[in-house]
């Protein structure tokens, strides 16, 4: 049961189609997750639908219709990607399916099999490649137990959980729940004991640390 | 309801509609106001596209939706041969994407709206977009009945059209901005000189509004 969910306007901005890569990425993973953020999605969909019936036609130029026609048997510039070929293979299907384009050419074997990059002991970080400036977006391993470093935010932060799990003032987050913090916000999720934390995180700014551990730990994480 | 309607712009056709159509949207809703876009007709040209790449079926849905998708790439401030252009690789897309096209999911002009958004976002912003899946890994995690949650919208366009009318005009003034201008939330909120709560609960009462006028049964 996910009780964590995106803010609706973050759902309201996916379908609409303004959020920038990164968010949306978290939004799109979560609601592969999540029945009810699918439908909330859905129905901001149907209305901009609605919406798109309420404007005034304007007429096309004149060739427009045969210069569409005439591309038709055009071989697609991008054929169908590589991310849904591996999907249909089942490869990686450990990965909710938003997630898969992003981690190239990942066999099959679990979280174990990604290249990971060890941060501190206990976080180990894997970046996944953006086409817009500006944000970080990474999976994160937390150990069993550990505990974030109490940060601040600068800009805005949205954490995804895939696997495992960790709690903070707000409550318990496990598989598909969603996290959304701004700098108003000064917290210190602490990891499950069983298992590792695997999560999506998506930063609009660098963290900001508060506290002593911080100060050690900034560098390493404050990489934009 | 009628069944020898001129649908806008489109020649009258003789497919098979209606009988293999669910018709809830008739059984529901008997308000069809003059000349109504009618939505099973346009999902039986875009079978048509899919299962027979039918190039009549598509110029009919050319001539439908292109005016409409240049509005709409006029009203996200585009000129008016960027507007055409987008209005053009969009129906392309419908071309190629036709087969992933699913009357019991969307409506016409829900897919539409997703085709030319998707399209925007590759032409304008040049980011990928993520798309929700539904697949096994996600299946793991939810322990809620899976899939039937799209339904339910497939055949409200009407009942949207109806509310979209009576709602107040600041909130359809916030929900235009956050559609065709490619606008954030928060920058609506500084255009419109609101505060971005404001903007928020326009929009978050809009769409109960349009929750509200669900009728239970599509439910």
């Amino acid at each position: 049961m996910i009780n964590h969910h995106p803010p609706l306007e973050l759902l309201f901005d996916y379908a609409a189609g303004t959020l920038p890569e990164p968010v949306a990425l978290a939004v799109a993973t979560h609601a592969s997750m999540c029945p009810a953020c699918r439908d909330e999605i859905s129905a901001v969909e149907a209305l901009g639908g609605a919406l798109l019936e309420t404007l005034e036609p304007v007429a096309m130029s004149a060739t427009s219709l045969d210069a569409v026609l005439a591309r038709l048997d055009e071989p697609e510039a991008t054929p169908v990607t590589v991310s849904a070929a591996r999907a249909a293979s089942g490869v990686a299907s450990f990965l909710p399916g938003p997630l898969r384009r992003y981690l190239g050419e990942v066999l099959p074997g679990g979280w174990d099999r990604l290249p990971w990059r060890r941060v501190t002991r206990s976080l180990e970080e894997l970046r996944l490649p953006m086409s817009v400036q500006g944000f970080k977006a990474s999976l994160m391993r937390l150990a069993p137990g550990s505990t974030v470093p109490v940060h601040t935010h600068r800009g805005q932060e949205f954490t995804l959980v895939l696997a495992g799990g960790f709690s903070d003032e707000t409550g318990e987050y496990l598989p598909g729940d969603f996290a959304c913090k701004d700098q108003t916000h000064v917290h210190r999720p602490v990891v499950d004991t069983d298992e590792p934390c695997i999560s999506l995180v998506v930063l609009d700014a660098p963290l900001k640390l508060t506290g002593m551990m911080g100060r050690l730990v900034n560098p390493f994480i404050n990489r934009m | 309801m009628s069944t020898a309607f001129v649908i806008d712009d489109l020649p009258l056709f003789p497919f098979r509609a209606g009988a293999q159509c669910r018709g809830r949207r008739a059984a529901v809703h008997g308000t069809q106001a003059g000349a109504r876009v009618d939505n099973d007709r346009l999902c039986d040209l875009i079978e048509a596209v899919a299962i027979h790449q039918d190039r009549k079926a598509f110029s009919d849905l050319f001539r439908h939706f292109a005016p409409r998708l240049k509005a709409f790439g006029l009203r996200q401030g585009s000129d008016a041969a960027t507007a055409d252009e987008l209005a053009q690789e969009a129906m392309l897309a419908v071309w190629r994407k036709a087969a992933t096209f699913d009357r019991s999911r969307a409506s016409a002009t829900t897919w539409i709206f997703t085709i030319v958004r998707n399209k925007r976002i590759d032409m304008f912003r040049r980011q990928n977009r993520p798309e929700v899946t539904l697949d096994e890994a996600a299946e793991q995690v939810s322990d809620e009945a899976p899939a039937d949650d799209q339904l339910r919208w497939a055949d409200a366009g009407e009942v949207l059209r109806e509310v979209l009318a009576t709602l107040p005009k600041e909130q359809i003034v916030v929900l235009q901005k956050a559609f065709y201008e490619d606008k954030s939330h928060s920058v609506i909120a500084e255009e419109l000189n609101l505060p971005l709560g404001t903007v928020k609960s326009r929009i978050r009462l809009g769409l109960a509004r349009l929750r509200q006028a669900l009728p239970e049964e599509q439910l």
